[in-house]
């Protein structure tokens, strides 16, 4: 007799809970990023089995080989390696490993509007709503501005101490987009990342785990980072900070009446590249 | 794959409600039913096909669900930590504790977590016996004798029966 009773008891029971629309963009998105972890841990894998395979044939060719440099699978020479995808951003000697399939600085008052890897967030001051699903890496010198650094535990990376600032999550409050965020930051070699996800908190995790050190190669610097009164650094400057860090520069100059002769253009790579030791960088300058 | 896509869309979108509100009969607060549901969908969204390929598709979904569900509860005991002040709860309403659906969720919640799983998905999931077996990976005798005693012990419950004796 209450068999006959239960169902209709159980549905009353169920209709108190309120149910609001299936999140299902929120769940395609999740999804879509596993997927891709999927992929890229394939690569990685299959990239440090390259690495293994031919730093053991190296150090079989020259037993004098330095053991203590760990070169990160994406950054080596290895065709096999190259077509990974991933690809490294950092500043000087400390980088992470960020698909291929990220951008750079594609940022919208100040907020990431795809994945993306970030040197300079657009500086225009709006608001505008994180979508669901983006992840994006900041790369740094000196102190953030716009991010708490604070360290809460220290660790290491490639045997180089490093401040790890947790992972914590939060709602915005006006979009109530959810986004994680943590960070990282080397005292000794002054570089700090900063991890957001507004999929998940393991996100920011997985992807702050790809900071290597990487000793034979160094990022191309950031020239809005040297602007003084808002105005970018000359090609000499910029050329200068090159070489302190082992990089040559190439010059290529272009005619223009709104801007003053000698100040730097564009770089190429950009910003953020890792380039091996001695790798030259190319300048447009504006010509005097 | 846009085939596949819409599909999703629709299967979710027609059964997210009832499968948010049998995780909440199970036992989970909203947000915890949500979460889970959430999570089991995901899961058999990243194998659609298999889903799609499924005899008894409510099957397989609900087989994923209480997996989840169960481990989702393992994982709580041994993760349990000392606190010196105890947070705060969502759970029944004690100060409408005449409402129907409180009498029902304490009856729920007096049910050993076999037989109260077992109650769930066939009183309110509408599972066959055999798809509960299939679900839950036991013999049906084993599903049979669940919801037997189940439903033994809830015509017993007080709650339940002043409920019936109020009709």
């Amino acid at each position: 007799m209450i068999e006959t009773k239960l169902t209709e008891l159980l549905e009353r029971a169920g209709e108190r809970t309120d149910v609001g629309p299936a999140p299902i963009e929120m769940m395609r998105a999740r999804v879509t990023r596993r997927r891709r972890r999927r992929t890229v841990a394939v690569v990685v894998a299959a990239a440090v089995a390259v690495v293994a395979a031919v730093g053991g044939t190296a150090l079989l060719v020259r037993p004098g080989a330095s053991p203590e440099v760990s070169p990160l699978p994406v950054a080596s020479a290895s065709p096999g390696v190259a077509s990974a995808d991933l690809r490294l951003v950092g500043l000087g000697h400390a980088a992470i490993a960020v698909p291929k399939a990220w951008g750079t600085n594609q940022t919208h008052c100040l907020t990431p509007y795809r994945d993306t890897a970030i040197l300079r967030r657009d500086p225009h001051l709006c608001a505008t709503p994180r979508p669901l699903g983006v992840e994006s890496v900041d790369v740094g010198r000196g102190r953030p501005t716009i991010f708490d650094l604070t360290a809460d535990e220290i660790i290491e990376i490639d045997g180089v101490r490093a401040e790890r600032r947790h992972t914590t999550c939060v709602s915005g409050n006006v979009h109530q987009v959810r986004t994680c965020s943590g960070g990282v930051r080397i005292p000794s070699l002054d570089v700090w990342f900063w991890a957001e996800s507004s999929t998940n908190a393991e996100e920011v995790d997985r992807i702050l785990e790809r900071i290597r050190i990487v000793p034979d190669q160094v990022g191309v610097p950031d020239p809005y980072s040297m602007a003084t009164n808002g105005e970018g650094p000359t090609g000499d400057t910029y050329a200068a900070a090159l070489r302190k860090l082992g990089l040559k520069s190439t010059i290529r100059t272009i005619k223009s009446p709104s801007y003053t002769p000698g100040q730097l253009m564009a770089v190429s790579p950009v910003a953020g590249t890792m380039l091996p030791v001695g790798a030259t960088v190319i300048l447009t300058v504006v010509a005097r | 794959m846009g085939m596949s896509r819409d599909d999703f869309s629709e299967y979710v979108a027609a059964r997210w409600p009832s499968l948010v509100r049998s995780a909440v009969l199970l036992g989970c607060t909203h947000a915890e039913a949500e979460d889970l549901v959430q999570t089991a969908l995901e899961r058999c969204l990243m194998k659609w096909g298999r889903v799609q390929a499924a005899d008894d598709r409510d099957a397989y979904v609900h087989r994923v669900l209480i997996n989840i569900f169960l481990s989702g509860r393992r994982r709580r005991w041994t993760g349990e930590q000392p606190t010196a002040t105890l947070p705060e709860q969502a759970g029944s309403d004690h100060t409408t504790s005449i409402d129907d659906a409180d009498a029902v969720m304490r009856a729920l919640d007096r049910l050993p977590s076999d037989q109260r799983t077992a109650v769930v998905l066939r009183y309110y999931a509408h599972l066959s016996e055999q798809q509960m077996a299939s679900v839950l990976d036991v013999a049906a005798g084993t599903v049979k004798s669940r919801l037997s005693r189940a439903v033994k012990t809830l015509a017993q419950d007080p709650d339940l029966a002043e409920l019936r004796g109020s009709r």
